[in-house]
């Protein structure tokens, strides 16, 4: 297996080479002279290009400096001065797909994390754990994550069945020569992950963990108010005295002692901020798993008592009409929902029902993440979705809820998502509509790198890198 | 909705209007969602159990409580009305005891691990049942031992509000389960007066330290049954081998003053007299196996009675009879008509074995609300009760009739017309 190829940097004469003899006359690349160093721009002049989900797909030439996209043209336009060309004519080019949530990264990652919706296991409380520190950059995975036209993962920590299962970092997918975790990661913490499922264990620790913060954070604002009208009182009692006409000359009191200057403390690190009080101050982002029908029912019971409320996303498996139905009606609480492009089916029947469409045509944001959580199971996406859009789901809606809505929820729109102005130039290369049964992956490239490039003569399947 | 206009007489108009419109809307959709409707159920015959059977009857019913049950009586103005012309209304089943239906996990308590969405639930309110008291699992709590859930609650009495978890629990623990010893009888049965002489003489104790406001003296675990059973707040369930057995519950309830509940007690109609005097209520299977499989001997011999003809013998003798369902959950793969599905035709069996048609629909109403202390909210249409009701196309106990609407605190849950569950099975007379 050769992983060199991620090294393009290296050996991009080679690859180059490779390019021009292998997909002729797909790519061609011209080398301009006298770029700037670390100034690089360079004009990808596609066949298509869908700048964002929902517009439409046209010819043009996308322009990249640095990584990042200075700029969308059409297709006549003139490119910059001294940018290098590289020609993709028979390409549509889409945004990197973004995957919301993942357990990829998993430290021991052997058959597969499973999926986005599997049942949440025991109520346990795992708020310091960050995804990030699950990473282990010696796993070939992260290499292979380019290769499936996903750039951009959020990933949560290992144990992801929790009531309060960690943080998720957003990251990209590797290189080849990382040396640390850290080089990967667009946002350390992006949103808090919370479990939620039936029965008294569940119940009785949400009120330990989330009863218990939003008491605290109502302690706190109690205390404040006190002390803060102690020191109204203080200043009015003062006013009056000062106020107050003085009998006969008074000595001035003799200063007080200058205190003693305290034992030298080491400045105290500063504590970091509990993420479930963030949550409910409104400073973080959270994602909700309920998957059973029972068990969302018993969350918004328990959700309805806190004094505090919270918005969040909801990630959960197929629902019955019904269910729906409830969950639609919460519009208020639920900023968009994260569900795996499979049917459901009304209970006692043998009707297939679309979730995802019901909670499209209601207006619900929906993203939608693979079915299994593996590198194969990324790389079918596009599968997965074209069975969505058979069943209903408009084909822009299938591709906004894999590029802009997952974007738009872990907080970073501006950056991956779309190819809009100032955002990585993350983007994948298909040789027609991606949602077409036939579409092969040509090219994957991350900030401005290519990460995966595909070679049709050696009959493999799209996606294989193997060569 | 933004409106964007400079001309202020427009503004003004609009406004105004926009006022008017907002007052009305919000009154409609107040009259839609807080302010209760009354409902009605008119000309129907009506069975409310409590009394006799009323011609052209009138059940009217406010806020999941029902106002008024009489014959020939006019719907109120405003009310919405269910014309129920030739149809029958009655009381809601009450399944006394059911297992795993509406429960999603029960570890822990049931409260928290019901299931609205359970389709279980949705087929045994489609063959009119609307409150059951619910097992998690069946009971193999050994002799005088705490039930199977952790926490002591060993059932609870559920409503069957479909899709709506808010109404479902209506009292959880339901009931006490007392598993009688069944070896080294000598032993365990002095064992057994022991420790409820001991548990009298701890809430003794208890009542003492409760009155000085001293701490509460500790309760081992071998004793907290026996100690719930002491308290009464809740009915025993005791399932008697024989009726030396049956002896000892009668006595034990006697001398402590607790309310028992016999479950299935085999031979006790002999002494049926004596279950009525005491008052302890029965649950009895109307149908039942000819065979013990476990022998692989006649069940009932000479001189023994039929299963179909036990109910009737307890209420020939005065007993409180709760008609069990052959099996107590529903179940999908076995043959038709031995499940929780079926209580109104076990009532119907009971008949057969020599009841009368009030008492066999009591049976599956009045008297398991009774059974399970909840008569003074359930189990009859009376006036203040809960509007737990059915409209059948027929008599309740007439194999054909099949429940058409049934409303549960005052609320339809389940519609023929709409459901998924009968609705492609027509109806006697229809095509």
């Amino acid at each position: 297996m050769r992983l060199k190829m991620y090294q393009d940097q290296d050996n991009r004469g080679r690859g180059r080479a490779r390019i021009a003899r292998l997909l002729l006359p797909v790519l061609l690349a011209v080398l301009s002279p006298a770029v700037a160093a670390g100034e690089e721009v360079v004009a990808y002049r596609a066949g298509k290009i869908i700048r964002s989900a929902g517009e439409a797909a046209a010819p043009g030439i996308l322009i990249v400096r640095d990584g990042k996209i200075e700029d969308v043209l059409a297709a006549g336009a003139k490119t910059p001065e001294g940018a290098k060309v590289v020609e993709l004519p028979g390409a549509v080019v889409l945004p990197g797909l973004v995957n919301p949530l993942s357990g990829i990264s998993q430290v021991n990652f052997t058959s597969g994390p499973g999926r986005a919706s599997q049942s949440n296991s025991s109520p346990t409380d795992g708020r310091k754990a960050v995804g990030l520190s699950s990473l282990n950059l010696k796993h070939e995975v992260y290499r292979r994550l380019g290769r499936t036209g996903y750039t951009t993962f959020a990933v949560v920590p290992n144990d992801t069945r929790g009531l309060i299962a960690g943080q998720a970092s957003v990251i990209r997918p590797a290189l080849g020569k990382e040396k640390d975790p850290g080089e990967l990661v667009l946002e350390k913490s992006a949103y808090l992950l919370l479990g939620f499922s039936s029965g008294k264990a569940w119940h009785d620790a949400g009120l330990r963990y989330l009863k218990k913060a939003v008491d605290d954070i109502l302690k706190e604002k109690a205390a404040k108010k006190k002390a803060e009208e102690d020191a109204r009182k203080k200043a009015e009692a003062a006013k009056k005295k000062a106020s107050q006409p003085s009998t006969g000359e008074k000595k001035p009191a003799p200063a007080p002692p200058p205190a003693k200057p305290a034992a030298a403390k080491p400045p105290a690190k500063p504590k970091a901020p509990d993420p479930l009080v963030q949550l409910f101050k409104g400073e973080k982002k959270a994602f909700v798993r309920v998957t059973s029908p029972a068990a969302l029912a018993h969350f918004f019971v328990f959700f309805d008592k806190l004094p505090i409320k919270f918005q969040f996303v909801l990630v959960t498996g197929p629902q019955p009409p019904e269910v729906v139905e409830m969950l639609i009606e919460r519009r208020k609480q639920i900023t968009a929902v994260i569900l795996e492009p499979r049917m459901g089916r009304i209970p006692e029947t043998s009707i297939y029902v679309n979730t995802a469409r019901l909670f499209l045509r209601s207006g619900m944001p929906v993203a939608f993440v693979p079915l299994r959580d593996t590198i194969d199971g990324h790389r079918e996406i596009f599968f997965q979705l074209a069975a969505m859009v058979k069943s209903g789901v408009l084909p822009h809606e299938a591709l906004a809820g894999v590029t802009s809505v997952p974007a738009d929820i872990v907080g970073l729109g501006a950056k991956v998502g779309s190819l809009k102005k100032g955002g990585l130039a993350n983007f994948a290369c298909y040789d027609r509509d991606p949602l077409s049964g036939t579409a092969r992956l040509l090219a994957v490239y991350v900030e401005g790198r290519k990460v995966f490039e595909d070679d049709p003569s050696t009959g493999e399947l799209s996606g294989e890198a193997i060569r | 909705m933004t409106i964007r206009t400079r001309e202020p007489a427009v503004l003004l108009s609009l406004v105004l209007s926009a006022f008017f419109c907002a007052l009305l809307g919000a009154e409609e959709t107040k009259e839609k969602e807080k302010k209760p409707v009354v409902q009605a159920v008119v000309g129907a015959t009506v069975l409310p159990v409590s009394g006799p059977m009323v011609r052209r009857g009138t059940v009217i019913w406010k806020d999941g409580k029902i106002l008024e049950v009489a014959a020939e009586l006019a719907a109120p103005e405003g009310a919405r009305v269910h014309d129920a012309e030739g149809l029958y209304v009655c009381p809601g089943f009450v399944s006394v005891v059911a297992m795993g239906v509406g429960i999603e996990t029960s570890s822990g308590n049931i409260g928290n691990g019901l299931n609205p969405w359970d389709r279980e639930l949705t087929i045994a309110l489609a063959n009119g049942i609307t409150t059951m008291q619910v097992l998690p699992a069946p009971f193999f709590g050994g002799f005088g031992q705490d039930g199977p859930l952790r926490g002591g609650s060993n059932s609870a009495i559920i409503k069957l509000t479909q899709g709506d978890l808010g109404g479902m629990l209506v009292k959880e623990p339901a009931m006490n389960y007392f598993s009688l010893p069944t070896r080294q009888l000598e032993l365990n049965y002095f064992l057994l007066r022991e420790r409820f002489k001991q548990a009298k003489a701890y809430l003794a104790k208890r009542a003492e330290a409760r009155a000085k406001k001293a701490t509460e003296p500790k309760l081992i675990s071998s004793l907290k049954l026996y100690v719930s059973v002491l308290e009464n707040t809740r009915p025993t369930v005791f399932s008697p081998a024989n009726n030396h057995e049956v002896k000892i519950v009668l006595s034990l309830s006697r001398e402590y003053g607790f309310d028992a509940v016999l479950n299935e007690p085999k031979d006790a109609w002999m002494m049926a007299a004596d279950l009525a005097v005491a008052n302890v209520p029965v649950l009895v299977k109307s149908r039942g196996p000819d065979f013990d499989f476990n022998t692989t001997g006649p069940l009932f011999e000479k001189g023994q009675m039929a299963p179909v003809r036990r109910p009737a013998a307890f209420v020939r003798a005065g007993c409180q009879v709760s008609i069990l369902p052959y099996r107590r959950g529903i179940s999908l793969a076995g043959l038709a008509g031995r499940d929780l599905g079926t209580l109104h035709m076990d009532a119907a069996f009971a008949v057969r074995g020599g009841m009368s048609n009030e008492d066999a629909l009591k049976a599956i109403t009045l008297n398991p609300a009774r059974t399970l202390r909840v008569d003074d909210r359930l189990g009859s249409l009376e006036k203040g009760k809960d509007a737990d009701l059915l409209i059948l196309s027929g008599h309740p106990l007439d194999y054909r009739s099949f429940v058409l609407k049934a409303f549960i605190n005052g609320k339809l849950y389940y519609d023929r017309e709409k459901s998924r569950i009968y609705r492609e099975i027509p109806l006697t007379g229809e095509k």
